[in-house]
This record gives C-alpha cells, structure tokens and sequence, in this order.
C-alpha cells in the first residue's frame, strides 16, 4: 500500500514495509548488504553500470576511460599527412569568434610580392586562458581547428602554456584517429577547400614546420 | 620484568639499585612501550578504516602511497605537522592549547590499565576497571574546553552535542560493566580476564571444564545482555557513526574541532583514534576474553619450567587480544558503513529509556548468577549447596536467560508503544504542514 | 621512599591550595571552573597517595568527570561569561570576611585548644612480615555502606531521589502543550490513526 502526498516542495511517498518479525531485523538486514559489498569488493570489477556490487573506480594513471568522440579539451590546428599543408588560411574567423581573446594570428605575406598569402604565420593559443568552450572549431570554415582529448597539460611553467604555431600542429590522421566519424562527414569538404587554398600558396609558405623537408614544395605558382 | 631489571642492575652491573629505581625504572619502559605503540596503533587503523569503509561503499581507497597505501597515514601525519597552526583571533589562546592535551592524555592513561597478555599489565590495581572508565570520562572536559575556546557557535555546539552524549551514556556503559563486576566478583581488569579460561562456562564457575580459554562472559546470558548494551555505549562514547551527532559534518562543520588546525587537530584526531582502540580492546577484554584463547594457559603452564614457553604464551595472547581488537574495530566500521547518523532525540531515548532499563535488570541477573554460583549456608542460601557444581550453572543460566528475555521483550513493547502513541498534531506547526488524500 | 611520598605531598597540596585560591581570584568563571577541576583532580591524587584507590577513582569519576562538566554546561548557558571590568570584590566585603574569619575561628579554635599537644615521636611500625595489608578495598566500603551506616546511605539516596523527582516537575511540561515536529511519514500515520478514530 503506498500513499502520495502532497507537499509544497513536491511529493512524498511512505512505504509500507512488512511488520519486523523481531525488534532489528531491518538493521541486521542493511548490515548484511554492506558486509556483501565488502566481500563483493574483492571480486572481479564491475563492467558496467546495470552490475550494482563490485569496484567500479577507474585506477586512472594506469586505467582510463574511452572517451566519447565529442569529448573536447583545448583546440589543435591540423596540417595534411602527406603534403605537409596546413589546413589553416588565416581569415582570422577563430580570432574573432574566441570569447576570451586568446588566439592571435599574424597573417603570411609573400616575401617576394609582399601580398598576403592564405597562411598564418603565426599562430598563438594562450592555452591557460583558453577555456575550451570550442566555438573556434564550430566556426572554421576550413576545419582547421579542432579540439584535442589530450587533457594532462598540467605544469609547473606558466609561460610555456603560451602554445605557439609549432605547438599547435597535428597531422590529420591524428584527428582521424580521435574522432573518425566526425572527420568522415567533413573529409571531403575540407580537402576540397584544401586543395584551392594550396593553389594560392606558394613554396614552402604554408607547410608545417616539422614537415619542411620531408614533402617537395608544391610546383604550381599562384596565377598572376 | 622487575626480575630482569633487578638482574641487570644489581647482578651483572652490581649497582646496588634500591627497590624503588627498578620500579621506575620498569614504569618508564612500559610508558617508552605504549607511548611507542600508540600513534603507531592509530596511523594502522585510520588507514584500516579508510581501507575497509571504502570496500562496503564498492570504492578501493587509498592505495597510492607504498605498497597498498600502508604509507598513507604517515603522508597524513607529515600533512598535520607541516601545515599552519591558526588561532581564532578572538579564541581564549591557554584553553585552546590546553584543551589538545586535556584530550589525548586521559585516552593514553586508559591503556595502561588493559592486559594486554597473561601477566602484562603494564599497571595492575584493584579497581583498574572503573580507573578506565573514570578517566575516559576526562575527556570530556577537554572538549569542553576546546568547543568553548574556539569562539565558535559550531565548535560551542558540538562541546555541548558531546557532553550530553557522554554523560548520558557513560550510565550504561558503567552499569553493564557492573554485572560484569559482579559476576566475577573483582574490579581488577586483569582478574577479569584471568576468570574467562574454559570452555562456554568459565572456570571460576565449572572449575572441572577443560582450559581452551573459552569461558567468556559473551556466553552467559548476563553478559550477552550486558554486551549488546555497552557496545551500543561503547559507540555513543567513541562517537562512532552512528553517534557522531557531536562532529556532524554535514551540520556543524566538525564539532568541536571546528577551530582547530594543524597538529591540533591531529591531536584531537589521535586523541579520537586512540579512544576508540582502548574501547575495542576493552570490549575485547571483558566480553570476549582479552588474550584467553586455545593454547595460553598451557603455554603459560609449561613456562613454569621454561622461560622460553612463557614469551610464547605472552606473544599468543598479545595476538588473540590484537585480533579480537581489530575484529571490533571492523564492527564498528561496518556498523558506520550501514547506518545513518541518529537523531539527538533518538538518541537520548535510546540511551534513558532503553539502555539503562535494560542494564538496570542486568545488574539484577548478574546478581542472581552470583548467588546461585557462590552462595551457600554462610548467606543462607544452605538449600543451594545441596546441588552440584553443574546444577548450580544451569540454574543460574536458566534463569538469568529468561529474566533478561523478559526485560527486553517488555522493554521494546513499551517502546514501540511509545513511539506509535504521538502526541497530537498541533495546528500552526510550522514544519508539519502537509496535505493528505 | 617516605621522603619521596613526602615531596608528593607537599607538591599535590601546594597545587590544591593554589587551584583553590584561583578559583575565587580568577576574573573569568570559565577559568575559574577549570581551576576548580584541577583541584578535584588533585584531592583525587591526594587519595590516591593514601592507598585510597577506589575512593580516588570514584573522586575522577564523580567530580572531574561528571560535576565539572555540569558546571561547565551551566556556565556556558550563562552570557557574561568573561566578566572582565567587573569588581571581584563585593563593597561591603569586610562584613563578609568578618563572618568567615568567625566560623573558621569558631571550628579551629575548639580543635586546637582541646587537642593535647604532646604528639608522641614517630615509631616506625613493622608490620608482621605475612600480615595482609591494611587497604580501604571496595569491599570493605561496601560493607560498611550495607551495615554499620546503612540508614545515613539509604537517607542520603532518599535525598537524591527527590531532588530527580524535584528536577523532573520543574521541567516536565503538559503532554498536551508539548510541540513535536513530525516527520512526514509520522504525521500521515497520525492522520491515518485518527482518521481510523473517526470512521468507527
Ligand atoms: S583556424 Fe580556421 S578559423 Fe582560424 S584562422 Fe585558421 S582557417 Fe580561419
Ligand atoms: S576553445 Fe574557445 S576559448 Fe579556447 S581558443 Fe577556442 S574559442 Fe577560444
């Protein structure tokens, strides 16, 4: 039999429980659940969360939770695999949009023309400022910002969380490898954008610094 | 010991040492022994309970620090010595301090009274077993002392939670003990203890039983009954969990520790920790045997020939009373897994209208079980030497059993009727506002 | 070993008084309470180097454990509990001193002048070698308690039991005016008795 009442702060409901056959039988029945959970304990750990006895801690320098595919920490820029490329073309939209201000660009100017060529020169993230909220890469429109799951960044130096261009770089397939379905539904996009922006660029402008070297600088000159 | 003191001193460095040096000189050991083992004692069991507690609620705890997190108590203790000593701007300075030692000191004084194995108490007196009860209600002052000083209403209000616990409860704690006192008919721990060799039926009552050192007073119905009643004390005195109405922390911050820091609070801490062992080992003691158990007292026997058998016996019976010790501790952390914390009406009924009753019977049984076991013509009683040995405990048995099973029957039907028969619904109650179907 | 019982002695009585003394010197009633407690603790070492176990015991237990903490609980239910600024003096103090000085002079001048003074020198006495020794155990107390001073004790108890009974009617309020706040289960349970009552 169970009875609802009503109160203002909302609702309560009394159950009836069977008559105690002698005077602590709830009490010796509440012990015996925790002596079980103790003894549970030593068993093998819980799977998941419908098992209701057994450890269930993630021992987390040596354990760590999978983390889901929209997990974000703090931003990353992306350069191709195996061009080199960078996917970043410095329109400044990240800049702009970032609440807190701590991304700062220098845009690239061609040494040779002195115009500007779609690349950032530099690229600051001021990650101790940053607060990940991840609007920088929601309005990318070159998906070239994304949000890392890397989330051990503590340290003991305040300055080298200033996080530079070279800092910053990932190569694609390390997006790919955290996030596959996401970068699946915009691969194609982003790659066509991708290959337009390197037509505009030229030599080694534009190519990740860890790659310089390893990839042959783009033959085409922008059209003049 | 003496005997070894005496041989050091006087024979082999032939220093002429008069009685009393040796005596202080075996006091200040045994002080350097406890003083040693105490803390230790403590760091062990804050660990154990953290340990154990974090099992019952599917949790591993701490397991960092060395092998398993043995380690952790005494990254705990670096942690208390290293951090800031803060005084209440506005705090009475002298109490405060003085309060910390007020504290710890009597829980130290109470261990010195325990057998810790046959023939090892460190003091041994007649009346050792009120002293333990005596000086633990010392304490109290200390809280007082520390819950005022701070000059702060949570620590004020705490000081006062505690003090009306412990003095409401110190009642059956001491009566239950009574029985136990009767029983046996000595206040001296140690005789106590000495009194529960053999089998279910102890030796001073069937002399003829065999030794195992199994004759503990639990297996009377006296002192079932006076052991479900001091427990129960025992938690209240400890302010173990289901009792910790003094250091709520969900309601009052932490009692009357609210203002202290530091190794201050470590002492408070200890002092708590260290209370707690001794009422453990004190349940250990006179319930359940202290250090009797299969093999002591024929080791203790042979040691009348060897000197080698009589460590032995020591050490086993140190063990049986450590394990006894640490199964009561494991009691009380799982009776802290399982129970939420009571109310301080709750627990004052317990305490008057249910516990001191029950004990006031008890006291009644225990002196029923002494004059059916020792009486005889002298107390005239002459019908009584009429039967044997045997008979005579099973009379005592029977009915201390069925007087104490009537008391308690009758005592939780009128409690339960008491509680059902509630006073009626005020109207401009302010909390009780409810609308019914 | 007497010199060092006697250096005890002289010790524990010097804190005693001093307690004692600062008991009514002290501004603070809270300091003043726990030098009082001191001093309890100290008559009960003072018992204690009589060979007065229990009796020592029974001075912690009862006074430092139980008395004190009344106290305690009673001054702190109080406001002013500094009393800093206050006069410890009553102005007409010396009307006071005048009564203490007359009934301690009327207790110690009859006992110092009806006592011969002619204290015999110290013997020391030896004791037979296997004569038990004279020692105030519980049992004896319990004796006398149960035989020779049997009405003072049940007298005495009869005192107790009214001043319980005194304390409960001052305290006991009508059953009727009592509030209690409910918890929710309680009170529907109520409704539900009462509701029962109605239907019948
Ligand atoms: S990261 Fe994206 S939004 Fe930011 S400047 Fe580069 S291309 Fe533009
Ligand atoms: S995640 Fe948010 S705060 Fe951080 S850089 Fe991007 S926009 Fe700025």
């Amino acid at each position: 039999m169970t009875v609802k009442i009503e109160i203002q702060r909302g609702s309560a409901v009394p159950l009836s429980r069977r008559h105690p056959k002698f005077l602590g039988q709830g009490m010796l029945k509440g012990m015996e659940v925790v002596l079980d959970h103790w003894f549970k304990s030593f068993g093998p750990k819980l799977e998941n969360f419908s098992q209701t006895a057994g450890i269930f801690t993630t021992e987390y320098p040596e354990e760590r939770l999978k983390l889901a595919e929209a997990y974000r920490n703090l931003p990353i820029l992306l350069y191709d695999d195996e061009t080199g490329q960078e996917l970043c073309t410095s329109c400044l939209q990240c800049e702009k949009i970032c609440p807190p201000q701590v991304i700062h660009i220098t845009q690239t100017k061609d040494p040779s023309t002195g115009k500007l060529v779609l690349a950032a020169a530099e690229f600051i993230i001021e990650y101790d400022a940053c607060m990940g909220c991840g609007l920088c890469a929601e309005v990318c429109p070159f998906d070239s910002i994304k949000m890392d799951h890397h989330y051990e960044l503590s340290t003991a130096d305040h300055a080298s969380l200033t996080m530079h261009k070279a800092d910053l770089l990932r190569p694609v397939s390390y997006y790919q490898s955290l996030a596959p379905t996401f970068w699946e539904q915009t691969k194609e996009n982003a790659y066509k954008k991708l290959q337009n922006t390197v037509k505009r660029r030229s030599g080694l402008l534009g190519i990740a610094p860890s790659m310089v070297g390893k990839v042959q600088p783009p033959e085409t000159k922008p059209a003049e | 010991m003496e005997a070894l003191i005496n041989y050091l001193l006087n024979t082999a460095l032939n220093l002429h040492a008069p009685e009393w040096v040796i005596l202080l000189i075996r006091h200040l050991l045994v002080a350097t022994i406890l003083f040693l083992v105490v803390p230790f004692q403590m760091l062990l069991l804050t660990y154990f309970e953290r340990r154990v507690i974090a099992r019952m609620q599917d949790r591993v705890g701490p397991n960092r620090v060395g092998w398993e997190g043995v380690l952790q108590p005494i990254a705990d203790a670096v942690k208390m010595f290293t951090k800031e000593d803060i005084v209440p701007a506005a705090a009475d300075k002298g109490v405060h301090l003085l309060a910390t030692g007020v504290v710890v000191v009597p829980t130290m004084f109470m261990l010195s009274v325990l057998p810790w194995g046959p023939g090892m108490t460190p003091v041994d007196f007649e009346t050792s077993l009120l002293f333990f009860f005596a000086i633990s209600s010392v304490s109290a002052i200390g809280l007082v002392m520390g819950g005022w000083s701070g000059n702060n209403k949570f620590s004020l209000l705490g000081a006062m939670r505690a003090v009306a616990q412990m003095i409401s409860y110190e009642m059956p704690a001491i009566l239950s003990i009574l029985a136990l006192v009767l029983m046996t008919g000595s206040m001296s721990i140690s005789k106590i203890v000495e009194a529960q060799g053999g089998l279910i039926a102890n030796l001073t009552d069937l002399p003829k039983v065999p030794d195992l050192g199994l004759g503990w007073l639990l297996f009377t119905p006296v002192g079932f009954l006076a052991f479900v009643c001091f427990f129960i004390s025992a938690l209240a005195e400890g302010e173990r969990t289901p009792f910790d109405i003094p250091e709520a922390d969900s309601e009052i911050v932490a009692g009357y520790m609210t203002e202290y820091s530091g190794m201050k609070f470590g002492m408070f801490y200890l002092a708590q920790y260290v209370l707690n062992f001794a009422l453990c080992a004190i349940t250990a003691t006179l319930f359940f045997g202290g250090w009797q158990g299969p093999g002591v007292s024929q080791l203790s026997a042979m040691g009348a020939n060897n000197q080698l058998f009589s460590i032995l016996a020591g050490a086993l019976g140190v063990v049986y009373l450590l394990l006894k010790t640490y199964f009561f501790f494991f009691t009380m952390v799982w009776i802290r897994g399982a129970f939420p914390r009571l109310r301080i009406d709750q627990l004052m009924g317990l305490g008057w209208k249910f516990l001191l009753p029950l004990t006031l019977v008890n006291i009644f049984s225990a002196a029923i079980w002494a004059a059916c076991i020792h009486w005889g013509p002298e107390q005239g009683l002459a019908f009584l030497s009429a039967f044997g040995p045997w008979k005579r405990w099973a009379i005592a048995f029977l009915s201390t059993l069925v007087i104490n099973l009537l008391a308690a029957t009758l005592l939780v039907r009128i409690n339960s009727s008491a509680e059902s028969s509630m006073p009626k619904l005020v109207e401009d109650q302010k909390f009780g506002a409810v609308t019914l179907p | 070993m007497e010199i060092v019982v006697q250096i005890l002695f002289m010790l524990i009585s010097a804190l005693i008084i001093i307690a004692a003394l600062m008991v009514v010197s002290v501004k603070n009633i809270i300091h003043a309470a726990l030098w009082l407690f001191t001093s309890f603790f100290a008559v009960g070492a003072l018992y204690l180097l009589l060979e007065a176990e229990f009796v020592a015991v029974i001075q912690v237990l009862v006074y430092v454990g139980a008395v004190s903490i009344l106290v305690l609980f009673a001054i702190m239910l109080t406001r002013h509990v500094t009393g800093e600024g206050q006069n410890q003096l009553y102005s007409r103090w010396w009307l006071g001193l005048i009564l203490a000085l007359t009934l301690f002079g009327a207790i110690i001048v009859p006992t110092v002048f009806k006592q011969k003074w002619n204290i015999p020198a110290p013997t020391v006495v030896t004791e037979p070698q296997n004569a038990e020794p004279v020692v105030a155990g519980v049992a004896d107390i319990g004796k006398a308690f149960m035989r020779e001073y049997l009405l003072p004790f049940e007298v005495a108890s009869l005192v107790l039991l009214v001043a319980l009974i005194g304390a409960i009617v001052v305290v006991f309020e009508e059953r009727t005016e009592r509030r209690v706040i409910l918890t929710l289960a309680e009170s529907w349970a109520l409704r539900q008795k009462e509701s029962a009552k109605v239907d019948q």
